[in-house]
């Protein structure tokens, strides 16, 4: 006990808040902190609407997708369609693409090709040195 | 507003309310709580309403399994912590100590109206450790239970108890000093 009362940390009136606040500082904080749980609150008020439209815009997207891709018929291109639109591809993906039968059926002799080469331009003697 | 109140609106839904009423409860607590670490008025008052909204956004995660009180003296604590530990990486920077920042903020705050002892004390407990620091001021000042510090803290109340020995004797020795 005799301890306790020569104890300076007991003794002396240390315990007091030796700080100080500006004045009105606590009421001003609290007022300011309960706006804290408003602001956050009417962020999700103030988008909700646009968020509201998003989500009508992504619905309306994927439905449409949806049924259109089940109404649609899948159409299949015949042979001759892709050799029709096949302008633009090179020699050898129209022969990739044509049946080799079509090309065995075709009987081409040899007088045949020496026609067709005198016909681009090449001379018989040409004609005749390779053959 | 007592803190069963307080839990009662937010369980009605009434989460603004509840809130209020914890800021209506606790800011003049959380305050002293705060400056008796950091000291100047400024940093705690900053530091306040990050643990305000803090409080607020974890509010939905309070389960009753600690008492409110507690749960929110915990929130401010680990907030002061970080805070401290920031200090101390600028302190660390500017080849300064985290300590004599803050006794330095003792001497220049305008808001201090204490005593040379109380100046002196003050500045004693800014060179306690951490841990010391944190039972030290909850015991000392607020008179806390060490069952309630333990709540806060996360540490035993047997270790409460000796941190808090240690702390007690090296503050008695510092300001036995002055006065001899």
């Amino acid at each position: 006990m005799k301890g306790k009362e020569t104890d300076i940390l007991n003794s002396l009136n240390l315990k007091n808040m030796p700080y100080s606040v500006p004045e009105g500082y606590f009421e001003k904080f609290r007022s300011e902190a309960r706006k804290e749980a408003r602001p956050r609150r009417s962020i999700w008020n103030r988008f909700a609407p646009y968020a509201g439209l998003a989500a009508s815009f992504a619905a309306i997207f994927a439905i449409g997708t949806t049924v259109l891709e089940r109404t649609t018929d899948e159409f299949e291109l015949s042979q001759e369609d892709y050799m029709l639109f096949a302008d633009g591809a090179s020699l050898s993906a129209i022969y990739d693409m044509a049946d080799e039968s079509q090309f065995a059926e075709a009987s081409i002799n040899e007088e045949d090709i020496i026609e067709y080469l005198i016909y681009s331009g090449i001379t018989a003697e040409e004609v005749e040195q390779y053959k | 507003m007592t803190d069963s109140e307080i839990i009662s609106l937010y369980e009605d839904g009434r989460h603004e309310e509840a809130f209020n009423g914890i800021v209506d409860t606790y800011t003049e607590r959380l305050y002293w709580h705060v400056r008796r670490f950091l000291c100047s008025h400024e940093d705690t008052n900053d530091l306040l309403q990050d643990i305000f909204i803090k409080i607020w956004t974890a509010l939905s995660t309070f389960r009753g399994d600690s008492r409110l009180y507690t749960w929110l003296y915990r929130i401010a604590t680990n907030e002061v912590l970080n805070h401290l530990r920031k200090q101390k990486i600028k302190a660390m920077i500017s080849l300064d100590s985290a300590g004599s920042i803050l006794e330095r903020r003792i001497d220049e705050d305008v808001y201090f109206n204490g005593d040379e002892m109380q100046r002196e004390l003050h500045k004693a407990i800014q060179r306690l450790p951490e841990k010391q620091r944190i039972v030290f001021n909850l015991r000392y000042f607020d008179e806390m239970k060490y069952e309630d510090i333990s709540e806060i803290t996360g540490t035993s109340v047997g270790a409460l108890k000796a941190s808090y020995h240690h702390a007690y004797g090296k503050v008695k020795g510092d300001l036995e000093k002055l006065i001899r």
